[in-house]
């Protein structure tokens, strides 16, 4: 019945296609239309799973220190809890403080979550599940991961608060040292698959996933990951603790929900492209392939969470040493042996 | 080299996290939810000093010998006493300030007859400070143990000697 209902979805987008190309005004307000229906759906995904990983963490965090989490809105076990902070946060008030720079202040969290959204472009969620599979997809990826940090910067000296500028200065500081080993790591997956784009990349792993044949590669892209993502122990930019929340300190109500929001979209987005490049992304026997992603997409967020509950926060400068003389390293034996592999076979 | 191992001791200490908090996660939680599951003290435990029942004349053991009141740092016990026919001193009142109160357990420790003990109890809150003064009345602590009055009206029935989760 799926397959039936998805043949006819596409035979009634074909004939739709097939009549709006005939004139260049109706075939572009189909381009037009056809990318409001993609921004929807992947807005959609973005809150839908935002919703369950922000409660999956307050009871993953509760666990892994033996309390119960969230267990008073909605039953069983607190499911409700995330859309009663989000309403509570839309409630609050606005609040922009008297010496920020109010355009760099207002415009920040739009830019995040619109970083954020750029990475959903590339992510394949099924054999033609994927907004736009662009040839030079891992590196328009690289691109647009790291421009979440421009926000940062945004927001922090936009905030005009010594706590928020000195952690956006930190994530700054930061994005040198992973950003490099970590493009160098997934350049080792592009050598093997001979391909930039990530919908090839998953089907080149259909025999054989690239966490087996590039173990060193993902470590590198797995720590990495943390300090992409400003988590534990890499979350510098925002180290509760020290910096009392860093970037996002002076946000209040609807803004503080963007970058809320645009934080665990992120987690969802980067751990999309780990199990796309190391974990063969939808492939897998049986289920539909939707399900193969999600639940891969699902189980690294466990992983993610597990290593986040697990260690404490580094310094900057042991951030700066271990990206530097860890991971770069690392990074480049693992490309150079990949690249002399692939120059042999 | 030096740099190698301590690579390799730093990778197998994270390993070694991730199968602490791994422990952790599978095993069953010590918290609960508090006011549905009611926690019994265990034995030990300082509620307010109490006055003991004596099982056999259903009595307290008290005779009013002030050593107690005169134990306490804060001041906060007063006793009355009155004498009986057979020349035995008993208190009439016996007023516990529990507002003012510490829990410092120096008056159990300073009674003579074992007279005074620590209550189980936990939940004091009330509305006015002035039922923060506790009376003879609601300061016995029968042996077998008695009610608890919970303050959503409930009753949880609690001993000297609990323990556990109730």
């Amino acid at each position: 019945m799926p397959a039936d209902l998805g043949a006819f979805l596409q035979g009634v987008f074909d004939q739709v296609h097939l009549w709006a190309s005939q004139s260049p005004f109706w075939s572009a307000l189909f381009t037009l239309g056809w990318g409001i229906v993609k921004v929807v759906l992947v807005l959609g995904f973005i809150i839908v799973n935002v919703l369950v990983l922000v409660w999956l963490e307050r009871k993953f965090s509760g666990r892994v220190q033996s309390r119960l989490g969230p267990m008073r809105v909605g039953r069983p076990h607190g499911w409700a809890q995330t859309i009663a902070d989000m309403i509570k946060l839309l409630g609050k008030e606005d609040i922009v403080p008297r010496a920020a720079d109010k355009a760099l202040f207002v415009i920040a969290p739009v830019v995040i979550f619109t970083a954020t959204m750029l990475v959903y472009v590339v992510v394949p969620m099924g054999p033609r599940a994927i907004v736009s599979d662009l040839n030079i997809g891992v590196l328009y990826l690289a691109a647009a991961a790291s421009f979440t940090v421009i926000s940062v910067l945004m927001a922090g000296w936009g905030s005009s608060s010594k706590w928020s500028l000195l952690g956006a200065l930190r994530g700054a500081a930061m994005l040198v040292s992973y950003e490099v080993p970590m493009v160098l790591a997934v350049m080792g997956v592009v050598l093997l698959s001979g391909t930039l784009s990530t919908n090839a990349i998953v089907k080149s792993q259909s025999g054989l996933w690239y966490i087996l044949v590039q173990p060193i590669g993902f470590l590198v892209f797995l720590a990495a990951l943390f300090a992409e993502l400003n988590r534990v122990p890499f979350d510098l930019a925002e180290a509760e603790s020290e910096l009392v929340s860093g970037f996002n300190i002076e946000y209040s109500g609807l803004r503080f929900a963007f970058f809320f929001l645009a934080e665990y979209a992120n987690l969802l987005a980067l751990s999309a492209i780990a199990v796309t490049l190391y974990f063969g992304g939808w492939q897998g026997p049986f289920l539909p392939p939707f399900v193969w992603f999600m639940l891969k997409t699902y189980g690294f967020i466990i992983l993610v969470m597990w290593i986040r509950w697990t260690l404490p926060r580094v310094r900057v400068d042991q951030l700066l040493e271990f990206g530097w003389k860890v991971l770069l390293p690392a990074a480049l034996v693992n490309l150079a042996v990949t690249g002399v592999y692939v120059l042999l076979t | 080299m030096h740099n190698l191992t301590s690579l390799l001791t730093g990778f197998w200490s994270f390993i070694c996290g991730l199968w602490v908090t791994l422990v952790n996660t599978v095993r069953p939680p010590v918290t609960f939810q508090y006011p549905e599951k009611y926690y019994v003290p265990l034995e030990g435990f300082r509620g307010y000093p109490a006055l003991v029942v004596d099982p056999e004349t259903g009595e307290t053991k008290c005779n009013g010998c002030q050593a107690c009141a005169r134990a306490c740092p804060l001041g906060v016990i007063h006793i009355e006493t009155a004498q009986r026919e057979d020349k035995k001193r008993y208190p009439v009142e016996w007023r516990l300030e529990f507002g003012r109160c510490m829990v410092c357990n120096l008056c159990v420790e300073a009674c003579p007859f074992g007279a005074l003990t620590m209550s189980p109890e936990y939940e004091f809150a009330e509305y006015r400070p002035e039922d923060l003064v506790y009376t003879l009345g609601n300061l016995k602590l029968p042996p077998e143990g008695f009610e608890v009055r919970r303050l959503d009206g409930s009753t949880v029935r609690t001993g000297l000697a609990g323990g556990g989760r109730g």
